[in-house]
């Protein structure tokens, strides 16, 4: 499987799986250390291009190694993005998702302003979700090998037009 | 599944109605003039046909949203985008514009602003054949004439009707100088048809501004408040028209 970051607000993006020197990274972290907040660590082992997530009694860990492509990945899913009051901070409608670590970011250095998750998570062909940003929410969805990101209107619109053709729905 | 009405679609703005509704997208746009769209505006209508307009359509409803569909058949209704605005701060001084639904019209999907100055809603509606036009010649567009709610008037599509009613009306520009008061401009009207018409001036109604023109009527009319709150420059060709021409 490949891993995804995804933020509020922003085009889903492959986690390079090497730091600056091009050493491979050791871990993925989700969520913030401190007060009011939750960091969860994946410990990232072994080499090659692919990943794999693995259940252990102590917690997950994410095995590389040359495994054959799959539709699934990994996303790494930042709810909670910039501040904002009113906000809600997390995963809405998602369908088809299976966290495996969640944590979670805070504002504020008592972590008491508003809070939301950031979880990695296990991701199926036509997974769906949606994520607020300050103003508007963004819908997405995985297709087995790529991701697509559509506002409610675009996605409303797609549904409808499909059902359409389907030849469901009701003529006015 | 058999199909539906085949609807004339139209773009209803104030007084202009245009053929056809653009299509950009795959989508019926949402593209206000005033307020901001920040956030989620609404859905509009979708529609396979490609970008342009569409002029004749059938309607379908798939989960709570609008598709169009192109169509050639003779329409029975029309679908009517209705852009009632309420302008900004930088064109205060001119009239909003909203639509009172009555039962006979479907309001099929809407989409609105959120915040800034001014704002819109457009609302897609299903109405019998004329609607469109009837509301549109009802509204007034014009600098300082309040905003208006515009309902369908059936006794305006009656033949022979709107002829018989603007020989009775009220000049078009004293009702627009008075902000819709026809009360006050009959009587200002009888006013005029009181003035000693061998003590005009013809040379200040034609050619002098308007503090001139106020100083004039009022000193022969013998009345302070001669104008009823109007601008003298709005109503002083009515003058003119009714004791020099």
């Amino acid at each position: 499987m490949k891993i995804f970051q995804i933020g509020t607000g922003s085009k889903p993006e492959e986690i390079k799986l090497e730091n600056e020197k091009g050493e491979p990274l050791a871990s993925i972290s989700v969520g913030e250390q401190g007060r009011g907040r939750d960091m969860g660590i994946i410990p990232l082992v072994g080499q090659g291009t692919e990943i794999r997530a693995k259940q252990t009694d102590k917690g997950v860990v994410l095995v590389r190694g040359n495994w054959p492509s799959e539709t699934r990945c990994l996303a790494v899913i930042n709810a909670t993005g910039a501040y904002d009051r009113c906000r809600s901070y997390k995963i809405h409608e998602a369908r088809e998702i299976q966290t495996i670590m969640s944590g979670a970011i805070a504002f504020g250095q008592a972590g008491r302003t508003n809070s939301g998750e950031e979880v990695l998570a296990i991701v199926e062909p036509e997974a769906e979700f949606r994520l607020n940003s300050k103003y508007d929410s963004t819908w997405y969805r995985w297709t087995g090998t790529e991701w697509i990101t559509e506002k409610p209107e675009e996605r409303d619109a797609r549904i409808a037009l499909a059902e359409v053709a389907n030849g469901e729905g009701e003529w006015i | 599944m058999s199909k539906g009405t085949s609807h004339s679609a139209f773009t209803l703005r104030g007084n202009q109605v245009d053929e056809g509704i653009v299509i950009s997208k795959g989508q019926v746009p949402f593209n206000p003039r005033s307020g901001m769209t920040r956030g989620n505006s609404g859905l509009l209508a979708s529609t396979a046909a490609p970008d342009g307009k569409l002029v004749n359509v059938q309607i379908a409803i798939a989960k709570e949203n609008l598709v169009l569909v192109s169509c050639e058949d003779e329409p029975q209704k029309e679908l009517v985008l209705v852009q009632q605005y309420s302008p900004g701060t930088g064109s205060k001084r001119w009239p909003s514009f909203g639509v009172e639904f009555d039962p006979e019209v479907r309001i099929l999907s809407q989409a609105s602003t959120s915040g800034g100055s001014g704002g819109e809603t457009w609302v897609l509606v299903s109405a019998p054949l004329g609607w469109a036009a009837n509301i549109a010649s009802q509204f007034i567009d014009e600098r300082d004439y309040p905003g208006q709610t515009i309902s369908f008037k059936p006794e305006l599509d009656e033949p022979g009707k709107k002829e018989e009613e603007q020989e009775n009306d009220i000049p078009i520009e004293l009702v627009i100088a008075f902000g819709g008061n026809e009360e006050k401009a009959k009587q200002f009207m009888a006013k005029v048809a009181n003035l000693p018409a061998n003590r005009l001036d013809e040379h200040i109604i034609t050619s002098c501004g308007r503090n001139r023109v106020k100083a004039h009527l009022e000193e022969i009319s013998g009345d302070s408040n001669f104008f009823l709150g109007a601008d003298p420059n709005r109503v002083v060709s009515y003058v003119a028209a009714t004791h020099l021409e």
